[in-house]
């Protein structure tokens, strides 16, 4: 950290501290709204935008040291509020890592006593969320490997395969049927592969072959994940970050081709026959397929690559609803800097409305909060994601270990994009999603004076995601794209600092309702969004 | 806000675009007999669902493109040879993702005329691009390119039942690189249809396509790579010599991958139904 940031924070530290004096001569909402307006000021939301998107922090890469500066500045500013730690930190760390394929992997198959080995990318391809293991077990055809309440459907009914290696199709039954129950033509979240591993290891499945489904498709190419190591086309610089979590979780997953699906079936024809009855009686034909064995191995190495959330909390001061949390939160980091540069030209990705104003909103209204002199009944946990930009890793790595319950978290406030486009206006892009939530905001909104534009495609995008997808209501506040996102020229001097103070005062106003009541929210048909 | 997923998708619908034109058909003696002066109209749709792993996240797009092509016959040549100039009148592309739905006008492309020369029975003797789309990107010179695809036909008589092939390898300069297409297709003669009130040959084709390749976006270094088939029929009137009806279905296993400030690789999976209909002779 230099000594700016340092000198910046101690300033900030006092102001908070005299803030909070002033602060504790207010009590009562009425009141503790005009003690946020006194700190929400366009002057402070400028000092923190000016600081998030400076050179100096070369575009918030995830990671890179300029990442951890932003999130020392942040965790200082929640310090200097009066926010607690959470397990004794302000950081959660966000395992992050470069997987890539290792050397050792194969598929053998033994039937009836004889033993055929296949060759790996034209015969089967380990996909990206395999794990480092070997597995030797039978084998379960278990169809599409869907096990669905809400589609009264499951693959797994009656089939024990715990300790065994599954075979399933890929997408879902009824693809090109528009009277499917799995929403027709529209494919559900039930199709992708990720949720199909999932759904397996909840089951017990040690190990899991996956097939194009023959009946829909005709390319039954193997292609797992396009690993570079197997390309002569594709750069090993291009290997994704991925979260890392859970690694001794992860089960071998392969995609495998024709061979193999003639091997355990006699034919791809017998697949797709198979296929085929699923799909017109929506029952489940799933079997032990005899005299097999299945042997899989799949090798990966990790370049770790962790980095951290920045979090700070405050304990509710109702007995009961303070085991209840309120989560208020931004991504911090951004794209970072063009490798390839000229010393002329402008060569920074500074990221000043995407996100630092969101980031500089969530830091206000922590030091809002924390200046009010009075505790909310409920507790408030505000957080800073990192890796927003490289696939909402921050937020993932969150709902997956989560420092309070998810069960027990009310709600969600994302702050994504403040600071551009008209003043006036201001996109709340979960109205059919949370309702209720909804409603408070707007109610609050009559007081701030933003036109609020609803509009619902889009969700997609941000942090909220990760906590829609958990069931957790939301709200997303947005100020709109611009032709300046994730351009060089997305700098601080060409923010609204008044209408992201503007925006910083809604929010607070929203967090400080639900913070403060005993109401419980509603996600509204979260499977037919994103 | 990420802001990659649309600029990706449209990329790969144009790569498979320039590759889902080229479709097959066939005791019978099949060539194209365009007359000189005349003009010949195709509606040409395809329609896409797209599957695309992006940072860990699987998003699922479908994607609708709508073009009339216009098919003007400018010269035979002495030595049998076709001279078409091939433009599009119109074009809508109307992309559905959980991001944003999109329609877009494709105004750049419109009246955009490509000379290509071809032998009666479709090998391409020659491609001129006569007026440059503006901004065209993959979308622009990929379309372009595609909509002067002709299917390639039998070079002997051929009777029902009767097989041919055709390997076509093209290279399509684009966004500062090159990406490289090759193609593999059997055709069979399968019968006799009337179809849109022409009494045509049925052709029935199966086949299979690659692409690899490399180009440049915004800063960044962006590499193809990908595997499809593809399985149609063509209704052919051999009295007119012309493709009345073309209605396919392809699979598409595309990669992306991206290196500079961001570094990706990205999955696409591609599946498309596409038709090319004769609109007017």
């Amino acid at each position: 950290m230099s000594n700016i940031k340092k000198y910046i924070i101690q300033i900030l530290f006092l102001i908070s501290i005299a803030l909070y004096v002033v602060g504790c001569a207010h009590l009562g909402f009425t009141s503790s709204n005009s003690t946020a307006d006194e700190i929400i000021t366009s002057e402070l939301m400028k000092q923190h935008i000016f600081t998030l998107a400076s050179d100096s922090m070369k575009g918030r890469n995830t990671p890179s040291p300029e990442l951890d500066s932003a999130a020392n500045y942040i965790a200082g500013v929640f310090k200097s509020s009066g926010l607690q730690t959470v397990n004794g930190s302000y950081f959660q760390k966000v395992g992050l890592g470069i997987i890539s394929l290792g050397d050792d992997n194969y598929l053998k198959i033994v039937k009836d006593g004889s033993e055929q080995s296949y060759k790996i990318k034209t015969e089967f391809t380990p996909f990206d969320m395999t794990g480092n293991k070997q597995v030797n077990a039978p084998i379960i055809f278990a169809g599409y490997g869907i096990t669905a309440p809400d589609y009264k459907y499951d693959d797994y009914k009656d089939i024990d395969v715990k300790g065994k290696i599954v075979f399933v199709l890929k997408h879902e039954p009824g693809e090109n049927d528009s009277s499917s129950s799995f929403e027709g033509v529209k494919e559900t979240d039930y199709s992708n592969v990720s949720e199909k591993v999932r759904i397996a290891i909840e089951h017990g499945a040690i190990g899991i072959l996956i097939a194009t489904d023959p009946l829909n498709h005709t390319s039954l190419v193997p292609r797992g994940f396009p690993w570079p190591s197997l390309s002569k086309t594709l750069p090993k610089d291009a290997l994704p970050i991925s979260l890392t979590a859970d690694e001794e979780r992860k089960i071998p997953v392969v995609q495998i081709g024709e061979e193999v699906i003639t091997q355990l079936f006699g034919s791809v024809d017998k697949l797709r026959k198979l296929q085929s009855i699923i799909d017109s009686t929506m029952v489940p034909q799933s079997f032990h397929i005899p005299n097999i064995s299945v042997s899989l191995k799949t090798s990966t190495s990790i370049k770790d690559m962790s980095t951290q959330n920045v979090v700070g909390y405050i304990e509710g001061s109702d007995p009961k609803l303070k085991d209840e949390v309120l989560i208020i939160g931004g991504h911090y980091d951004h794209v970072g800097y063009m490798k390839q540069h000229s010393d002329t030209a402008d060569y920074i990705f500074n990221g000043a409305d995407d996100n630092a104003s969101g980031t500089s909103a969530v830091m206000i209204v922590a030091q809002a909060f924390g200046a009010m002199g009075q505790k909310p009944k409920r507790s408030v946990l505000f957080m800073a994601f990192a890796g927003e930009e490289k696939g909402l890793m921050g937020s993932r790595s969150y709902v997956n270990k989560p420092l309070f319950p998810l069960d027990q978290t009310v709600a969600m406030l994302n702050i994504d994009m403040v600071g551009r486009n008209g003043i006036d206006s201001l996109y709340m892009v979960s109205e059919a999603a949370c309702p209720d939530l909804a409603q408070i905001n707007e109610e609050e909104n009559k007081e701030i004076g933003f036109t609020l534009v609803d509009e619902e495609k889009l969700l997609g995008g941000s942090d909220h995601m990760s906590f829609q997808k958990k069931k957790i209501p939301f709200l997303f506040y947005f100020s709109g794209m611009h032709s300046d996102v994730h351009q060089v020229t997305d700098g601080p001097k060409k923010i609204n600092t008044i209408k992201a103070a503007k925006a910083a005062r809604l929010v607070f106003r929203t967090a400080w309702r639900i913070a403060n009541e005993e109401k419980k929210y509603q996600l509204v048909d979260s499977k037919t969004l994103f | 806000m990420n802001k990659f997923y649309s600029h990706l998708s449209l990329i790969a619908i144009a790569i498979l675009l320039s590759v889902s034109v080229i479709f097959a058909q066939g005791n019978y003696k099949l060539e194209y007999k365009f007359q000189k002066g005349k003009t010949y109209r195709y509606g040409h749709t395809t329609n896409s669902n797209i599957t695309q792993e992006m940072m860990g996240k699987e998003m699922k797009m479908t994607n609708a493109s709508d073009m009339t092509i216009r098919v003007a016959v400018d010269d035979l040549t002495k030595e049998g040879n076709i001279a078409l100039i091939v433009s599009v009148d119109s074009a809508k592309n109307t992309t559905k993702s959980p991001m944003m739905d999109t329609t877009m006008i494709l105004n750049n492309i419109i009246g955009k005329r490509t000379k290509i020369t071809v032998s009666k029975i479709g090998a391409v003797i020659s491609r001129e691009v006569i007026d440059t789309i503006k901004n065209e990107g993959m979308m622009g010179n990929g379309s372009q390119r595609g909509m002067a695809q002709l299917i390639r036909l039998p070079e002997k008589e051929v009777k029902v039942g009767e097989k041919w092939n055709s390997t076509t390898i093209d290279t399509v300069e684009s966004m500062g690189g090159k990406i490289f297409h090759t193609s593999n297709l059997e055709y069979t003669l399968t019968g006799k249809e009337k179809k849109q009130n022409h009494d045509c040959l049925k052709i029935d084709y199966t086949g299979t396509s690659s692409d690899t390749g490399k180009m440049m976006m915004q800063g960044m270094e962006l590499f193809v790579e990908g595997t499809g088939k593809i399985k149609g029929t063509v209704y052919f009137d051999q009295k007119l010599g012309l493709v009345v009806l073309d209605e396919s279905t392809t699979d598409n296993e595309q990669t992306m991958a991206i290196t500079g400030q961001q570094n990706m690789t990205i999955p696409m999976s591609v599946s498309s139904k596409s038709t090319k209909t004769l609109l007017e002779k």
